[in-house]
């Protein structure tokens, strides 16, 4: 059984049942809906986007569900992606956050996840001009500003 | 550049700016930033304005600063750290970030004193956002602090005999070596520079006016200066934070005199809700003479203290005779006391336990936690006066009385036993490890008599040559078979048990020819029983046990035998058995292996099939399925939730000492 998905702009993809019920916010809605052909919008999620969170759901589409119970220490786990999923996030940044909001709205954890993740390690370790770099920010600081706002703050630096 | 940064709160609607960390919803920065470390958080404040604006209050939200608890801690003077924290705050930190602080958790109470310091004028600036405050000074064994306090002590009693006059020599001597950061807390703080809270401004002006010099409350014993001062600087913090929910304070510092103890009791803000109290020792005459020459404030108790009425937990511990004063000073304010901990009080008197046994029959009538964690109380009576004092009020949920092998003298015997079955109705959570005289006949009762119980747990989280308490297989026996039997036992009504951790004893074991270190045994036990007779008693064992379907944990003995440890026991003391060495008439008591379940298939363990949520089984000298192709397919297939890392907080988030 398949199950037609509708991006914001308005592109249709088609996909298995299964594939889609990855996303608990499609998995509600068709259980409120019932069975029916009718195409589901997805006016939050651009098809480049959708392209992706559906490659995610068809590659994890066997996996078994999460269970909420019992979360660990989410610092732990912040290096435990699989490499595939690693492989997937190679996306520039823009797309990064777009599949975390996608991921988000779509209630699909695991992707949200990894994303959240994945954002975390980019930042890890690095100084502020190189996760400057890497998030295209402009550095809106003067010379005086960071040195202030770096005193200030010394004592958190090595923890 | 846009400084005003919408509230993180407001949903971005889509496309009007390219998505960033701050630009995400609340609830997936919620996300990744439990990810990074406050070292990668001081990277982020510096990358720009938004960053900052986003992430500064992170940062300062926390404060956790001094030695970190736990092993792997990185050693760190805390001397070091509390320069660069003062550093940092006289660049001006606090007074930008001061009001996000929301917990303060330190083991350097200088830190305390910084605060007030420099968190600046305006109302914006201070730190009275506090929800949280944890102030233990202990300075780590290691560091140069403890050398130089241990110096202190030794010079102090080197010069027990002599006057006064003579500290002030030694605070001579002592200052031409002590230009090293941080250790002149004293001096700093006397050279006027306040401009905090009247309070603590008054008590520090007394103080430098009547000393006259700064010397005097710098040292000669620098610990007690530091006291005085951070005492203050914590009082003037306290009452400036109405908002604290959580106040802990122990350590060096509060080894000080009972008037400065008593106020800081009088100035906890009436938000309270978890109050601990360490190490309130009495000072000696001397330094209270000392302190008192320094001027500190005579302290007159107010008419009226106002009651704590969110306080619901109390703990007290490492503390001294002095304690009931400040005990039942604060037992006698709070009505809706629900938890209190009494942690190694070993030197209180009966009249102590009498007087707090009174107030809580008298004030506390929500208590329903009573935990005596390695406490020598005097006689039953005092236990019995405590645990009736509790009854009145509706009952005990949580009852905890661990007895570490040092304190074996005390007696858990039938009275008061008897005492905590009364509250048997609603028993919920008990730890008995090491009252080795309650008896079995008595643990029964309890588990007959109990429905509501979850945990019952007395088991020693070492194997000492004392016994645990035990359970005999003959009593679990003989209630089974009164199963139903009007006016005779029942079975265990507590079907509701999640955590059983105790010795199941005198199981015949015909089959146990050695003792647990090889040597044969020629003890009077059980020799006679026949196997079948074993098997008999071991399958009625897991009839009752298998009826607990919601245990997670099943603990019967220690699972791991230390064999250095057997063979010394065995050589040196008790033959290889328990040895009770009050009650040589009865010598052996029980064994390693002997008089335990073996717990296989062949011996009816498959009973246990229907204790799906087991996360951990551990039964004498034995890996339960470890060794055997097919009780290991068992166990894989019944016991599917095993799992040796996990762990019940439940007690060690009550200050005890986790089991494994």
């Amino acid at each position: 059984m398949t199950v037609i998905l509708v991006s914001s702009d308005n592109q249709d993809f088609k996909v298995d049942k299964e594939v889609a019920e990855r996303s608990i916010l499609i998995k509600n809605m068709l259980e409120d809906v019932g069975e029916s052909d009718s195409p589901i919008p997805l006016p939050n999620v651009t098809s480049a986007v959708l392209t992706k969170v559906i490659e995610y759901c068809e590659h994890h589409r066997n996996d078994p569900v999460q269970v909420p119970e019992e979360t660990d220490d989410p610092r732990k786990r912040s290096n435990d992606i699989e490499e595939w999923d690693m492989k997937f996030m190679q996306v520039d940044q823009e797309m990064l956050f777009e599949i975390i909001l996608a991921a988000n709205y779509l209630d699909i954890k695991p992707l949200l996840d990894v994303g959240c993740k994945t954002v975390a390690n980019i930042i890890k370790g690095k100084t502020p001009e190189e996760i400057r770099k890497a998030f295209n920010i402009v550095n809106d600081f003067t010379p005086e500003e960071e040195a202030q706002i770096k005193k200030e703050n010394e004592w958190a630096e090595d923890r | 550049m846009d400084k005003e940064l919408p509230s993180p709160t407001v949903k971005k609607k889509r496309n009007d700016a390219p998505a960033s960390l701050h630009t995400l919803p609340q609830e997936i920065q919620d996300m990744i930033l439990p990810l990074l470390t406050l070292h990668d958080l001081t990277s982020c404040i510096r990358v720009c304005h938004a960053w900052s604006t986003l992430l500064l209050p992170h940062i300062w939200s926390h404060l956790h600063l001094g030695r970190r608890h736990g092993l792997d801690e990185v050693e760190r003077s805390w001397r070091k750290g509390y320069a660069r924290f003062r550093e940092c705050a006289e660049a001006g930190s606090l007074k930008r970030c001061g009001a996000w602080i929301r917990t303060v958790d330190t083991t350097c109470c200088s830190i305390v004193d910084v605060l007030l310091k420099f968190a600046g004028g305006g109302e914006e600036g201070r730190c009275r956002g506090l929800r949280e405050l944890q102030v233990f000074d202990q300075p780590g064994l290691d560091s140069e602090l403890w050398m130089e306090d241990m110096r202190e002590l030794w010079m102090e009693d080197t010069r027990e005999t002599m006057d006064s006059l003579a500290w002030e020599d030694y605070d001579n001597d002592e200052d031409d070596d002590d230009d090293h950061e941080g250790g002149e807390y004293g001096r700093e703080d006397d050279d006027g520079g306040r401009d905090e809270g009247e309070t603590y401004e008054d008590v520090e002006k007394a103080s430098a006016k009547e000393t006259g010099t700064c010397v005097a409350v710098s040292a000669p014993h620098k610990a007690l200066g530091r006291a005085g001062v951070e005492t203050n600087a914590i009082l003037a913090l306290l009452r400036q934070n109405p908002h604290l929910r959580t106040l802990k304070l122990g350590g060096e510092m509060m080894s000080m005199v009972r008037d400065l103890r008593f106020l800081i009791l009088d100035a906890v803000p009436s938000s309270i809700e978890h109050l601990e109290l360490w190490d309130w020792k009495p000072a000696s005459r001397k330094k209270e003479k000392y302190l008192s020459q320094c001027g500190y404030p005579t302290y007159q108790r107010p008419e009226l203290l106002p009651t704590l009425p969110c306080l619901t937990r109390l703990v007290v511990g490492r503390g001294s005779v002095e304690d009931d004063a400040a005990l039942v000073r604060i037992l006698g304010r709070c009505p809706n006391l629900e938890t209190l901990c009494l942690h190694d009080l070993g030197y209180m008197q009966s009249f102590s336990y009498q007087s707090i046994a009174a107030t809580i029959r008298g004030f506390c009538k929500k208590l329903t936690g009573l935990h005596l964690i390695n406490c020598a109380v005097p006689s039953q009576d005092d236990l019995c006066l405590l645990l009736d004092a509790c009854h009145e009020s509706g009952g005990l949920k949580d009852f905890g009385f661990p007895c570490p092998p040092e304190l074996k003298s005390f007696v858990f015997a039938e009275k008061a036993a008897r005492a905590l079955l009364r509250h048997s109705g609603t028993l919920e959570n008990v730890r008995l490890d090491g009252c080795t005289s309650f008896s079995s006949e008595l643990v029964q009762e309890l588990l007959c008599s109990a429905p509501r119980l979850r945990r019952f747990d007395a088991m020693s989280r070492f194997r000492f040559s004392q016994m645990d308490v035990v359970l005999d297989a003959k009593d679990v026996v003989r209630s089974l078979s009164g199963e139903g039997v009007e006016g005779e036992e029942k079975g265990w009504v507590c079907l509701g048990l999640e955590s059983f951790k105790c010795r199941i004893g005198g199981v015949p074991r015909p089959d146990v020819l050695t003792r647990t270190n090889g040597r044969p045994f020629t003890g009077p036990l059980h020799t006679t029983s026949t196997s079948a007779e074993s098997l008999q008693i071991q399958q009625q064992i897991y009839t009752q046990l298998s009826r607990l379907t919601d245990l997670r944990e099943l603990v019967l003995g220690h699972h791991e035998v230390n064999l250095n440890y057997v063979m010394f026991l065995d050589e040196m003391d008790t033959e290889g058995e328990y040895y009770d060495f009050d009650n040589p008439s009865q010598d052996i008591q029980g064994g390693y292996q002997y008089e335990c379940l073996d717990m296989r298939l062949q011996s009816g363990m498959e009973r246990l099939n229907a204790l799906k949520a087991l996360r951990r089984v551990e039964v004498e000298a034995m890996a339960v399925g470890f060794f055997e192709k097919p009780e290991q397919k068992w166990v894989e297939e019944n016991w599917k939730k095993l799992d040796w890392n996990w762990r019940d907080g439940f007690w060690s988030e009550l200050g005890y000492a986790d089991y494994y």
